[in-house]
């Protein structure tokens, strides 16, 4: 089957990425964000531009999606968020809602408690954004 | 005896109902909802990998690693290839696609094919149109990487380990053809 990427509707687009501007407004010490689908698409970004962006993308899908399955194996539940402490910097991955994830980006000197309070901000301003692919008329998001 | 086998293949070859069927619904899986054209064919789609632990007898376990289909995912098939006895490729035979299909993996696993051993198991074949999957069949054959490939049908456990057991034999013939 020939891989096809998903066109989403620009209005959810402007959405997310009017998030993800909030969010560097809140907290200056992120180095980037990127909202995508939970399957690794991305919907919008704030990433340096010299990262390979849809990389990120799939690998946060990959790492939530594993979260979740070891917290389920485990009796514990949901998962909250993937927390990734580099030499380079902190990754935090959470789901938005059922669709989508953020994945924000601290420097290393970046407050953890900082990083995981205006990540819950703007996932709690997204919680009900949908996108929609344009191209084969699914929708994904919440619900 | 512990076996580390990987399986891969385009995205709806039946990967994760096949490692689902021989763990008998025992897999760990990391589904989630299709957001693009993957939607058209199933609702969800594997973003990290399937694994199951099959007891196989004689104190033989097999350790079955399913990576997710598409390329944007490649980061797991490289991770999960890693210590790796043995490859089984599916292929959904009744794909435009299979033959390009065949050559992506088997050129994504090319180290893995070269030091160990693969089958493939061609799936989807009641709904393949002949000629679609006499050519398929034909293209593995005479195929550089000479891979053994049957038929299987990935709901049927027993299809499933005769796949199995042919890469165990190939397995044998191999580690036997390195001691020569």
């Amino acid at each position: 089957m020939k891989e096809r990427t998903p066109r989403f509707a620009d209005a959810a687009i402007a959405a997310a990425a009017a998030a993800l501007k909030r969010l560097k407004e809140d907290y200056p010490d992120f180095v980037g964000a990127v909202i995508s689908t939970s399957d690794g698409h991305i919907v919008a970004d704030i990433l340096p531009s010299d990262w390979r962006k849809s990389d990120v993308a799939a690998m946060a899908s990959a790492l939530a999606g594993l979260a979740e399955t070891i917290a389920s194996r485990t009796q514990m539940g949901g998962n909250a968020n993937v927390v990734i402490e580099n030499d380079g910097g902190k990754m935090i991955v959470r789901r938005v809602n059922e669709g989508l994830t953020l994945t924000t980006v601290g420097r290393t000197s970046s407050n953890l408690g900082m990083q995981l309070s205006v990540g819950r901000r703007c996932v709690d301003e997204l919680r009900d954004l949908k996108v929609h692919d344009i191209n084969n008329k699914q929708e994904v998001g919440n619900g | 005896m512990e076996l580390k086998i990987v399986m891969t293949g385009p995205v709806g070859a039946g990967k994760t109902t096949a490692i689902n069927v021989l763990s008998e619904g025992r897999a760990v899986r990391t589904d989630v909802a299709a957001s693009d054209s993957v939607a058209l064919m199933k609702s969800s789609t594997t973003v990290a990998m399937d694994y199951a632990e099959i007891p196989l007898g004689d104190d033989q376990v097999l350790h079955l690693y399913g990576t997710p289909g598409q390329d944007r995912f490649d980061f797991m098939w490289e991770l999960l290839g890693r210590g790796a006895l043995g490859l089984i490729l599916l292929i959904d035979s009744s794909s435009p696609t299979a033959c390009e299909d065949f050559e992506r993996y088997t050129k994504a696993f090319a180290d893995l094919l070269t030091a160990r051993a693969g089958v493939v198991g061609l799936t989807r074949t009641d709904t393949a149109a002949p000629d679609d999957l006499g050519r398929c069949a034909a293209f593995i054959n005479s195929h550089s990487t000479r891979l053994p490939a049957i038929s299987v049908d990935a709901r049927d456990r027993d299809q499933l380990l005769l796949l199995v057991e042919l890469l165990l034999c190939q397995l044998e013939t191999r580690q036997e053809e390195q001691g020569a």
